[in-house]
Formats: structure tokens, sequence, C-alpha cells
């Protein structure tokens, strides 16, 4: 049945774009069942806010006077059975919350159904086995209508009688407050609207001309009206890179997909990716990888 | 025909149908499975593709990137079928958050989207 449009059902949604506006794109609408026009409004908020986080990374980069990350972090300590003895959490908008909730409780408790399934599974396997550690993303409960996924770590503690295991999980965050107590750096590199999206269209133009042989600096700056030392050294600043590296690299991971996925020859894929010759492709393709094409083929089509 | 982990691909007047299965959250691990599995029907050839979603779907930021790009190996066009709100409003989100190679298109008619994909599949048999 077709939710209406109002305000309860919209919660997550209002809930959401403050959280977006405050600058925390980490969390995520809860999902339902239903499948109209609501939902839909949901998972789109939800991708919109994953691909921001996306390209705030990269705003970071180019921006490095900005470029203050923190990790905050969640501790759970529980014991042999798997329930939380202690822990350590600051809510990020200082909520204080009510430690009988949490102290106590089976650690399940604290994820939501979808994670608490794969926490299940991989703890047990964890128990039967030898291994110091593990890694897992879980989905914490975090309100009524928001979640959010935590890369995490799970240790065993050695040297006590009874078996206990921490819980570590944590989020790559800024915060605001660092960046008025720092103090202008002028040597920071930082690039104007313009470079940006400059670096942002050659990249697109390199991803759309792979089958082609590569353009030289000088023809890119011709292409995009600039010089070519501001290409090569700002694209190198953004990718890590030079353009031409970046294309290299980019046409490799093409032809190993092709290599993974076809019954085209290595000569055919040469050709379809616009080597000038077998030997140039053998030579770049074992430059990126270590391995030669027809190595590359053998162990790729044995597993 | 082919029935593969995620979806069925069949062959129609040089169009590639798939037709993903309900309620499909695209992770890279399914990204990367659907293309190897598209890939290896297509033996090599070129085709316009109508990818039909329907239900609940749920894709990531990863597997999105990755279908846009190493996704598109072998697609002339693209057109989506799609058969409830939510994979409307995700296609869309598709369509217009990346950049894409083919030519690409969303449709909630399954005969508007042959339609579309037609030129590309006649231009395959010449």
């Amino acid at each position: 049945m077709e939710r209406v449009f109002n305000r309860v059902n919209l919660r997550g949604i209002y809930r959401m774009l403050t959280e977006m506006a405050k600058g925390n794109f980490a969390y995520q609408i809860k999902r339902t069942h239903h499948r109209d026009e609501l939902e839909g409004l949901n998972a789109y908020v939800n991708q919109t806010a994953e691909e921001l986080r996306r390209k705030r990374h990269q705003f970071l980069l180019l921006n490095r006077q900005t470029q203050i990350m923190m990790i905050r972090t969640a501790t759970f300590l529980l014991d042999e059975n798997l329930k939380v003895v202690d822990y350590s959490y600051t809510h990020p908008d200082n909520i204080v919350i009510d430690p009988n909730t949490i102290i106590d409780k089976p650690f399940y408790e604290l994820l939501i159904k979808k994670s608490q399934d794969r926490w299940t599974k991989k703890i047990t396997e964890f128990l039967e086995g030898n291994e110091q550690s593990f890694n897992i993303t879980l989905e914490y409960h975090f309100d009524e209508l928001l979640k959010i996924d935590l890369h995490t770590v799970i240790s065993r503690l050695t040297g006590m009688r009874d078996e206990k295991y921490t819980v570590t999980s944590y989020l790559m965050d800024t915060t605001e407050d660092f960046f008025s107590e720092l103090p202008e750096n002028s040597e920071i590199k930082t690039y104007s609207r313009w470079d940006q999206k400059l670096f942002h269209e050659i990249h697109i133009y390199i991803m759309h001309h792979l089958e082609e042989p590569p353009k030289t600096l000088d023809q890119l700056a011709g292409l995009f009206n600039t010089n070519k030392y501001k290409i090569k050294n700002g694209f190198k600043e953004v990718f890590g890179c030079t353009p031409t590296q970046y294309y290299n690299k980019q046409r490799i991971r093409k032809c190993k997909i092709l290599i993974e996925n076809t019954d085209l020859s290595l000569t055919e894929i040469s050709n379809k990716m616009g080597f000038s010759s077998y030997p140039h492709f053998s030579k770049s393709f074992k430059k990126f990888t270590q391995l030669t094409p027809r190595f590359y083929k053998k162990i790729t089509r044995n597993t | 025909m082919f029935e593969g982990k995620y979806g069925k691909y069949c062959i129609v007047d040089g169009i590639l149908f798939v037709d993903y299965k309900e309620d499909l959250i695209f992770t890279l691990k399914v990204a990367k499975r659907i293309v190897q599995e598209r890939m290896g029907f297509q033996h090599n050839k070129e085709y316009p593709v109508c990818c039909k979603l329907s239900g609940r779907i749920d894709s990531q930021s990863d597997a999105r990137h990755y279908l846009a790009q190493e996704g598109a190996l072998f697609i002339k066009a693209l057109a989506f079928y799609v058969t409830s709100p939510v994979a409307l409003r995700l296609t869309e989100f598709y369509i217009q958050t990346l950049n894409h190679q083919i030519p690409i298109q969303v449709f909630n008619d399954r005969n508007q989207a042959i339609q579309f994909l037609k030129p590309y599949s006649q231009r395959s048999i010449n």
C-alpha cells in the first residue's frame, strides 16, 4: 500500500537532511520493506549522502587547509558470554546515553537485525578458531530513524582467566572545531573552483578515451585551453599520478576485466584497447601488475 | 537463455535482455559477478542491453562507480526498464550522478525501452 507524504512518514528524511547539513554524511535512513515512492525518496537521499561523502574526501584533498581528519570511535568490552562489561562512546550530538541500556546487555542487541545475523556468523567462527582478531562492518541502532555503518575490529584479550573481547568501531570524520584554531598556512597548495573543474573534466576525458592511444600533455593542454604544467602538477596533486600514468593504469584495469571475463585472445585485447603492438601491451601490463598478460590469463582461468 | 546468480539473460533480435532478481542489493561483489556473467554470455560481442529492475533494490557507491566504468564494457546502449518507484528513483540517481560513456535511459514501459535500443541492434546486425 502506498504511504502518504506526511510529516510522520517524512521524519527520516528531515532527520537525514539535518545531519547532512551538519556535515554527517555517514548516516543512512533505515530502509523498510515498502516499495512505494516514499521508499524511493529514502533510498535517493541515502545515496546522495553516500556520494557527497565520497566527493567530500576529494574536496578535502583539494583544499588542504581543511584536511583535518579525526577518528571517532566506540569501544566495547565483552565478557565470555559476549555481554557488554564496559564501553567508551560519546554521541556526536552529545546526547547522554543511559549506561543501563548498554551494560550487561548482549552486544548483538546494539546492532540492527541485518548486522545481528552477520555478527553471529562471524563471531561463532572466531570463537571456534584461534585468530587474534577479525574485521567486520557493523550497523548500529543509532536512533529510531537513522542507522550508521562502522568499520569494526574485534580482538581477543589474552592473559585473563576468563575470555574477554574488545569491539572497536570507528568512523573517519572531520571536526569543525579544529578549523578555527588552526593558523593559516600559506605554503599549503589549494586549487580554485575552476581548476578543480578542469582536473575533473580531464579525468572524465581520460576515462572516455581509454581505447585510444594516450594524449600527450601538450595535446591535453590544447584540448582544455590551459598549460601543460598546470595539468601535470595539478592532476598529480588530486589523483596521485600524472594524466599519462592515470590513463595507463585505468587502461590496464580494463584489460584485466577483458582477460578475466572474455575469451578474446591477448592480441585482440591489445588491439581493442588501442596498444600499438602486443609487446607494448605486454610491457605496460607487466609494469602495473608485475605479471605478463599470458601469466595473468593463466592464473585467472585456473581460478 | 542463461540463468546467473543474480539474473536471467537472453538475446532477442540483437538486444540482450537482463532480468535482475527482485530486491537485489548491488554491492561491489554483486556488481563484479553481474559483469562477469554478462560478458561470459555475450561471447565477445557488443549488444544494446535492456535491464529489468524491480522491487526494493538498493546499491552501494563502489558498485555504482564500477558498473558505470568497467560495467559498460561490451554495451552499445543501455535501457533500464523499471517496475517500482524505488527502482525508478535509484536508476535516475545512477544515470544522473555518474558519467556514462554509452547512451543510457530509464523507462517504465518495456516497449519504449526496446524502441530506444533498436537503432543500436540494427547497427550490430549490419
